[in-house]
């Protein structure tokens, strides 16, 4: 089973090609755009409950 | 639009067609390093003295204050700029505190600050977030730089180590005591009378008077000899009491009872008979005026041979600086007791010095706090009038 061949969908769900520059422009967009937008949010999120925690819990105390 | 993305999903969630493995792998790699380089580029501009100053609220006040301190210019050239202070340097808390900053963002769009009277309105409220975030974490911005066991106290001047070595010690916060180091304190610490007591001297201008009743002074109000309160007779000392007589217009007319020493002018006016409390201080051409006085009963006090006397006298005083009882002052008086007197030791309860051992105590330890003179005669008759000699538990 392990030997057979793995291909790749050559095609979209509508039978329209995958073309190298649909391919590129996924990759940039995902590296470029995507997940550096997730990454902000993600911390800025995290910044943010730590902000209203402190809110509640007072400011950061002793290390 | 639905296509779309099940269409990107799709070409996503398979290995690619035409692209190779290496070029995926190093586009990821380079497109991490931009963004981490990015991110933090962007945390480090937004943590420059030159990014905080570039909005004007900062830089016409607290920057310019900043000027005149020795966090700014100093013998060594060694400074502190905007964020080695105000930035938490905890990577959590600094993020927390960039999205706190949205606050400010906000402020400087719709213009929260952005004059200097409502930068000041706004100053205490400032400064009491700042003290806050210091005294929970004991200082520790300003441990960055300064550290209690790296000082000398050899090369210290003797009163500085008088304060710090025992700072050190405690390892105090520094901001205990060091408010105002880099900025202006706010006004209401300064000069002038505290809020809490400005708050009681609304409620005396205010307070409804009735005659044959019993009022006390929140601050110390001046006597006349005459209604239209033209010919000064003395003073009544901040939480005394007097008894209203009668009323006409603005003045009042209010009978002081005390005991004198009937050695020398008798000027001063004692709440009780060989208690050093003052009541009220009067001129001498006043004081010696016996016909001003209904004089009472006469003791001698053991403890100086000297002879005292009942006395009471009636003189006039402007309305509005009387309360109806004392408590709001006591409690005024204990709160800020208990806040100055306790920054570098326990304060010592008021029952534990009798009522004359007060006054010596109390000025030889007051230089250390900053009451103004008003505070402090009202804090000291307050330890003096639950001294010892009116506590009944007190050893």
């Amino acid at each position: 089973m392990g030997d057979q061949p793995v291909t790749s969908a050559t095609t979209d769900e509508d039978g329209a090609p995958i073309t190298k520059a649909r391919e590129w422009r996924a990759l940039l967009m995902v590296t470029f755009v995507i997940l550096p937008a997730t990454s902000v949010a993600v911390v800025g999120g995290y910044g943010f409950a730590v902000w209203i925690g402190q809110m509640f819990f007072g400011p950061p105390g002793h290390p | 639009m639905l296509k779309r993305i099940k269409s990107f999903w799709r070409i996503l969630n398979r290995p690619p067609v035409h692209i190779s493995l290496g070029l995926v792998i190093i586009t990821g790699f380079v497109a991490g390093i931009i963004f981490w380089g990015g991110f933090n580029t962007a945390l480090e501009v937004t943590n420059t003295e030159a990014f905080c100053i570039s909005c004007h609220e900062m830089k016409d006040n607290v920057y310019e204050e900043l000027k005149d301190t020795v966090h700014y210019e100093n013998r060594t050239g060694v400074r502190a700029t905007c964020p080695d202070c105000h930035v938490p340097h905890n990577w959590t808390d600094k993020i927390a505190r960039k999205m706190q900053a949205s606050k400010e963002v906000w402020g400087a769009i719709f213009g929260t600050i952005n004059t200097p009277e409502k930068f000041e309105a706004k100053r205490l409220e400032l400064a009491q977030h700042e003290w806050a975030r210091f005294s929970a974490n004991n200082s520790l911005e300003c441990r960055n730089c300064h550290d209690y066991d790296s000082m000398d106290w050899d090369k210290m001047g003797d009163e500085a180590r008088r304060f710090m070595k025992p700072a050190a010690e405690r390892n105090q916060s520094c901001l205990d005591c060091h408010k105002g180091i880099a900025h202006n304190l706010p006004k209401e610490m300064n000069t002038g009378v505290d809020p809490a007591l400005a708050r009681l001297m609304e409620q005396a201008a205010g307070a409804h008077l009735s005659t044959g009743e019993t009022y006390y002074t929140v601050t110390s109000v001046d006597l006349y000899t005459d209604p239209e309160l033209q010919n000064l007779a003395g003073y009544l000392d901040p939480a005394s009491s007097v008894n209203l007589i009668s009323t006409k217009g603005d003045a009042l007319e209010v009978q002081v009872s005390g005991w004198r020493k009937q050695k020398g002018f008798g000027r001063i006016m004692y709440e009780g008979f060989g208690l050093n409390v003052a009541s009220a201080v009067l001129e001498k051409d006043v004081a010696t005026d016996d016909a001003r006085f209904d004089v009472g009963e006469n003791k001698v006090d053991d403890l100086t041979g000297l002879s005292w006397e009942q006395a009471d006298i009636t003189l006039w005083a402007k309305k509005g600086g009387l309360l109806p009882d004392r408590d709001a002052l006591w409690g005024y008086a204990d709160q800020t007791y208990s806040d100055g007197c306790s920054v570098c030791h326990g304060e010592p309860a008021p029952a534990h010095f009798d009522a004359n051992t007060w006054p010596a105590m109390f000025s030889g330890m007051v230089g250390f706090t900053n009451m103004n003179a008003e505070t402090q005669a009202l804090v000291l008759k307050y330890l003096q009038l639950h001294s010892s000699d009116f506590a009944e538990n007190a050893h």
